[in-house]
């Protein structure tokens, strides 16, 4: 997969806050990229630096292999965390209005506006004003007015947030969509629920840095702490000394004939052998890693941050 | 330039469609029939109300001298003791005494009256019965012929005002007249200054505050979004003032046909303009003439637009970046200061102009950019020399577009700052930033 973006040693100061130090990533062609981080690490900085509207202090943003420039603008489509439209204007209108912002005809902006209405079942709404919109319809219309001039690259900043399930679930969809159809898109987020069902790629930013970057799958891998899940239908008479001598068991619990332990496997040449010696004992009904989620992985990482920095 | 005209559009529409903006360009023209039509209906009334006089002349010599024509309708009454002729004459009636020594103590007149007496009746008896007095008493003198000699000696003086040009041309210029149009292109210039100046200034506060910049800017510059929203309101407020001009050209040129010299003149002296309604229909007709003239108002006409784009262009820019460094509304009133402070010392020259419109302080706050349009709308009427005006114009534009830049880089910086409100040396350091 060849990189569409690149960022590169990006630091930025607003006074004395330091609101990015150092960040770099790399955002393959035709992924879903999950930004991630808590509240204030940086992440709206650095989402205003790659859409040109806030300069870096020292740093750059590469597009296509060369330095960005101010016409790559147009490649891209920007849905700012905290929504921005007219109250006073009616919905198609303004929707026509930004999309000829961004260099479609009149008609063409119309002809895909219908097609997009549709999809989303809001053409219902054309003629309403902004101001009479809840605001889960106010930004599902922000939505498409962001990704009308099918850019290349597609920038959501917190997009899930004022949505509810059903809605939330929708716009994954079309997130999933729209990558399927080429665009690259990059998105920040608190939900981490989202990130494992449409992220291919994170970078974790916590206190202006880069503190985890990869592809989701590497990441859980490189963060995975090696932990198993063992369940066994009955446990012989020296099977837990014996499998205590082989790893490390977290934890024991007997739940009737069965009987599940949470075991750490340091080395994972070992599991095979693990299973081989269960399996010359007793029943095995489970053996599986216990892969963490995204919100262990988040809340771990930027907990070994603090710890690092204290 | 495509999505600065796209921005333009917008902004010109949204204020365009607005009911706010239909109401305010009908309501103009209206307040000024209706201005009108008050006037001529009171100038109507008043002059076709005679007040009936009964007089109790002790003297013998005021009544038989009192007019028999005119707007007080004098009738001698045999009675001579005031408290018997009040009680006897109705209301319709007042009750004018003249003292026996009315030649040597003018004070010895007294006028009852059922109703308020207008100052204009009442100065007018008070004139009839001096002018009675004053004959009676030259009459003592025995000058034969004296009513002749009255006659010839009458004069009456009227100055026709000629102003001589460069090329030699003379032409007649309406002293009074340009002087109340003078101070109505002025008043007119600073309100449509300031009132399209801080609607840029709040379109800019509201973009700001409902975060639509963000997305905007993703797709144009910021000095583009700039541009655009001052040129769309400008563009309003040019179709606004040519809306009313044409209404009130239309509606002065009706009144002008069909309404006679006579009630002008009246309507005239209503409005302030007190010395016309002294002045014979034929007078009058040629002093209105520069105001059928289509050149005089041509040219007013251009050289108000072209100072009303400049100065509202300049204005506009100052007030766009004022609206750009607040966060929430209460700011904007201290923030605008600086817009506002050179506004207001423009009216205050123009109300100084006004009484000498080519002395030293017309000439050269005509000339400073930033109140040269309030200034020379107020000078205009008057006729300007030509270099004067380009001079002015050639210094209102250049002005515009230095401030144009300056604006254009502490709008850039300012539509991204949040939070506390910004000092005046933050926002000139904003200029700097690269």
């Amino acid at each position: 997969m060849s990189e569409l973006l690149r960022i590169e040693q990006i630091c930025k100061r607003y006074g004395s806050h330091t609101a990015l130090e150092n960040v770099s990533f790399t955002v393959p062609r035709g992924s879903i990229y999950g930004l991630l981080g808590p509240n204030g690490a940086g992440k709206t900085s650095l989402i205003r630096i790659i859409n040109r509207i806030t300069m870096p202090d020292a740093g750059s943003v590469r597009m296509d292999g060369r330095p960005m420039c101010a016409e790559d603008i147009a490649r891209i489509g920007y849905l700012p965390e905290e929504r921005g439209l007219y109250k006073k204007m009616k919905v198609g209108e303004q929707a026509i209005y930004f999309a000829r912002l961004k260099g479609l005809s009149r008609r063409d902006a119309t002809d895909r506006l219908r097609e997009w209405f549709d999809r989303l079942d809001i053409a219902a709404w054309w003629n309403k004003r902004v101001e009479e919109l809840s605001k889960g319809m106010a930004q599902k219309v922000q939505f498409i007015v962001t990704v009308l001039h099918k850019p290349e690259l597609l920038i959501f900043d917190e997009p899930f947030s004022g949505f509810d399930p059903i809605n939330a679930n929708l716009l994954k969809k079309e997130m999933l969509r729209l990558r399927d159809h080429g665009a690259t898109i990059i998105f920040s987020t608190h939900n981490m629920a989202s990130v494992e069902e449409v992220c291919d790629h994170i970078t974790l930013i916590s206190n202006a840095r880069n503190i985890l970057s990869g592809s989701l799958s590497e990441v859980r891998r490189n963060e995975g702490c090696n932990m198993y899940r063992v369940e066994v239908e009955e446990e012989p008479v020296g099977l837990f000394e014996s499998l205590d001598r082989m790893c490390r068991v977290i934890e024991r619990k007997c739940d009737g004939e069965r009987h599940n332990y949470r075991v750490e496997i340091p080395q994972p040449n070992d599991v095979t052998e693990i299973i081989g010696t269960l399996n010359a004992h007793c029943r095995i009904r489970a053996f599986e890693e216990i892969v963490p989620t995204m919100n262990d992985i988040f809340l771990r990482a930027v907990k070994r941050q603090q710890t690092k920095q204290a | 330039m495509g999505k600065t005209c796209i921005i333009a559009g917008r902004e010109f529409n949204e204020r365009v469609k607005k009911r706010s903006f239909l109401v305010t360009t009908l309501i103009v023209p209206l307040l000024y029939l209706g201005l009108l039509g008050v006037s001529s209906f009171v100038a109507k009334e008043s002059a076709e109300e005679i007040r009936l006089v009964t007089v109790i002349d002790r003297s013998g010599i005021v009544a038989p001298r009192l007019p028999s024509e005119g707007s007080v309708y004098y009738l001698e009454s045999d009675e001579k003791e005031e408290k018997n002729v009040l009680e006897k004459c109705g209301p319709g009636w007042d009750v004018l005494v003249i003292g026996k020594d009315v030649l040597s103590n003018p004070e010895a007149v007294k006028l009852y009256t059922h109703s308020m007496i207008p100052y204009s009746v009442e100065s007018a008896i008070a004139r009839d019965v001096a002018q009675a007095v004053e004959t009676e008493k030259l009459r003592s003198h025995q000058i034969e012929n004296l009513p002749q000699i009255l006659e010839e000696v009458k004069t009456d003086i009227r100055i026709r005002t000629f102003q001589i040009t460069p090329d030699g041309e003379k032409a007649r210029r309406p002293g009074i007249l340009s002087h109340g149009t003078a101070f109505l292109f002025g008043m007119l210039m600073y309100f449509f200054v300031m009132l399209y100046g801080a609607q840029v200034m709040s379109g800019v506060a509201e973009e700001k505050s409902n975060k639509v910049i963000e997305v905007i800017v993703s797709s144009v510059k910021p000095a583009q979004l700039m541009i655009g929203k001052i040129l769309g309101i400008g563009a309003a407020a040019i179709v606004q003032f040519l809306i009313w001009i044409l209404f009130i050209g239309v509606a002065t040129g009706a009144l002008l046909l069909f309404v006679d010299p006579a009630t002008l003149g009246k309507i005239a002296a209503q409005n302030g303009l007190m010395p016309l309604s002294t002045l014979p229909n034929a007078e009058l007709g040629e002093l209105l003439a520069p105001f059928a003239d289509w050149d005089y108002l041509a040219g007013l006409g251009i050289g108000f637009l072209l100072f009303f784009v400049g100065g509202y262009l300049l204005y506009a820019a100052m007030y766009a970046a004022v609206g750009s460094a607040v966060s929430n509304m209460q700011d904007l009133q201290q923030l605008q200061l600086p817009v506002t402070i050179p506004l207001i010392a423009g009216f205050i020259a123009m109300i100084a102009a006004l009484s000498n419109p080519e002395g030293p302080v017309a000439f050269w706050f005509g000339l400073i950019p930033f109140t040269s349009p309030i200034v020379m709308a107020a000078r205009l009427p008057y006729g300007i020399p030509l270099w004067e005006i380009t001079l002015s114009l050639v210094l209102l534009y250049g002005t515009f577009i230095a401030m144009v830049i300056v604006a254009a880089r502490i709008y850039r910086v300012g539509i991204f700052m949040q939070g506390r409100r910004p000092s005046f040396a933050e926002i000139a350091k904003w200029i700097t930033y690269k």
